[in-house]
């Protein structure tokens, strides 16, 4: 009776050391959030909202999603600094300053949702720790995704009263958005926790199978002629 | 990843620093005269206590009862997105208590005009409108009027410029 004791205790030991490097295997999934996640930070810098003419190649007025939050954050739709705020002021803000406001304000908890998820990333990461995290991981990239799809879609909006206005009907010109890129790559990043959550479970199931059924296969052949008797 | 919270930190501070103040004066430079000018003239309440400081030529515009206005302008290109309209002038009318150069070939489309560089605040945020006779080719027709409306510039320095072959006659985006 000892012995089968210690074998199960021997047993649930090396499998909770296989457990824990297993778990430090599972590391990977909240740096990979982490990673897509400090990108997805970066892809705003690429053009929120620009009036883009095939006549020029080129894009005729234009701002990046960093000078729509810098414009949200501050408040200020009306600057002349063009390397800070782009041309929100004009064409963007004059004609449709409601929508300009739109996008600033989603921008900016835009950028507060990303920051918090990276540091929410950074402290599982560090501690290696899944569960809620990953459940966290879902809901941010889900989020982001959405913020970012809004985003586009609200630059989009635009296009009708900007080519009307702005460019007098030209039919070379349109409205284009750099962010349904992060978009579409936070909405793919929502397979990281799933994975991690899948793997979790899939570990946490090894470790609760009971330790009866190897327990056997584990005896030496000694003990189990001595049971045959 | 110790380096990223700092990262974070300073991401936060540029945009913080960024987003925080605006200056009391600027100064237009050849980057920056049209966007500037178009900004200012679109939102003259947020200019009106700024030091504004601008290279232009000057221009006499005579309504159709006879009174002049001098201003300070720029040729403005008639690309699409230029909001002055087509083959037009943007920039202000000066209120100057000190003498302003004589316009020099106003009619004609050269850069050899009566140039200066002038500093001053926005007088007004109303615009002042009047009617022009429209100009058909070079000819003024006197058939037709147009109606045209400049904002105010208190100009406190004035300055001739010499030589203005570093400045654009048309300017653009």
């Amino acid at each position: 009776m000892a012995n089968k004791k210690y074998l199960e205790q021997r047993i649930r030991a090396e499998k909770e050391k296989a457990l824990l490097a297993k778990q430090k295997k599972l590391r990977i999934f909240p740096l990979l959030s982490l990673g897509v996640t400090v990108i997805l930070l970066l892809l705003i810098m690429v053009n929120w909202a620009g009036i883009y003419n095939t006549s020029i190649d080129d894009y005729e007025v234009k701002f990046t999603g960093f000078q729509c939050i810098v414009a949200g954050l501050g408040n200020n739709y009306t600057s002349i600094n063009k390397s800070a705020f782009g041309d929100i002021a004009a064409p963007f803000y004059y004609y449709l300053p409601n929508l300009t406001k739109t996008l600033g304000a989603i921008s900016s908890v835009l950028l507060f949702v990303l920051i918090v998820h990276i540091l929410i990333e950074l402290f599982a990461a560090i501690t290696n720790k899944q569960g809620i995290f990953n459940y966290l991981g879902i809901g941010f990239a889900l989020a982001e995704g959405v913020l970012f799809i809004v985003c586009y879609a609200t630059a989009l909006s635009m296009e009708d009263v900007l080519i009307e206005k702005y460019c007098n009907g030209n039919p070379a010109c349109s409205i284009q958005s750099g962010a349904i890129i992060p978009a579409l790559i936070a909405i793919l990043s929502i397979a990281i926790p799933v994975l991690a959550i899948i793997f979790t479970k899939r570990m946490q199931g090894e470790v609760s199978q009971p330790a009866v059924a190897p327990q056997k296969e584990a005896l030496p052949p000694q003990k189990a002629k001595n049971r045959n008797r | 990843m110790r380096k990223i919270l700092p990262a974070l930190l300073l991401i936060a501070l540029l945009f913080t620093v960024a987003a925080c103040g605006t200056p009391d004066r600027y100064d237009l430079t050849e980057k920056t005269f049209f966007y500037g000018m178009t900004v200012i003239l679109d939102y003259p309440t947020e200019y009106t206590d700024k030091v504004i400081s601008f290279d232009c030529f000057t221009y006499r515009l005579t309504d159709v009862n006879g009174k002049n206005y001098l201003c300070g302008v720029r040729k403005c290109s008639s690309e699409y997105g230029c909001n002055c309209g087509k083959d037009t002038v943007i920039g202000f009318i000066l209120d100057y208590d000190g003498e302003i150069p004589e316009p020099k070939n106003q009619s004609d489309d050269t850069p050899d005009k009566s140039w200066i560089h002038v500093e001053g605040k926005l007088a007004s945020t109303e615009k002042e409108a009047f009617r022009i006779y429209a100009y058909k080719g070079d000819e003024i027709d006197y058939s037709v009027t147009e109606p045209i409306a400049f904002y105010h510039f208190a100009v406190s320095t004035l300055t001739p410029i010499e030589d203005y072959s570093g400045l654009a006659y048309f300017v653009t985006k």
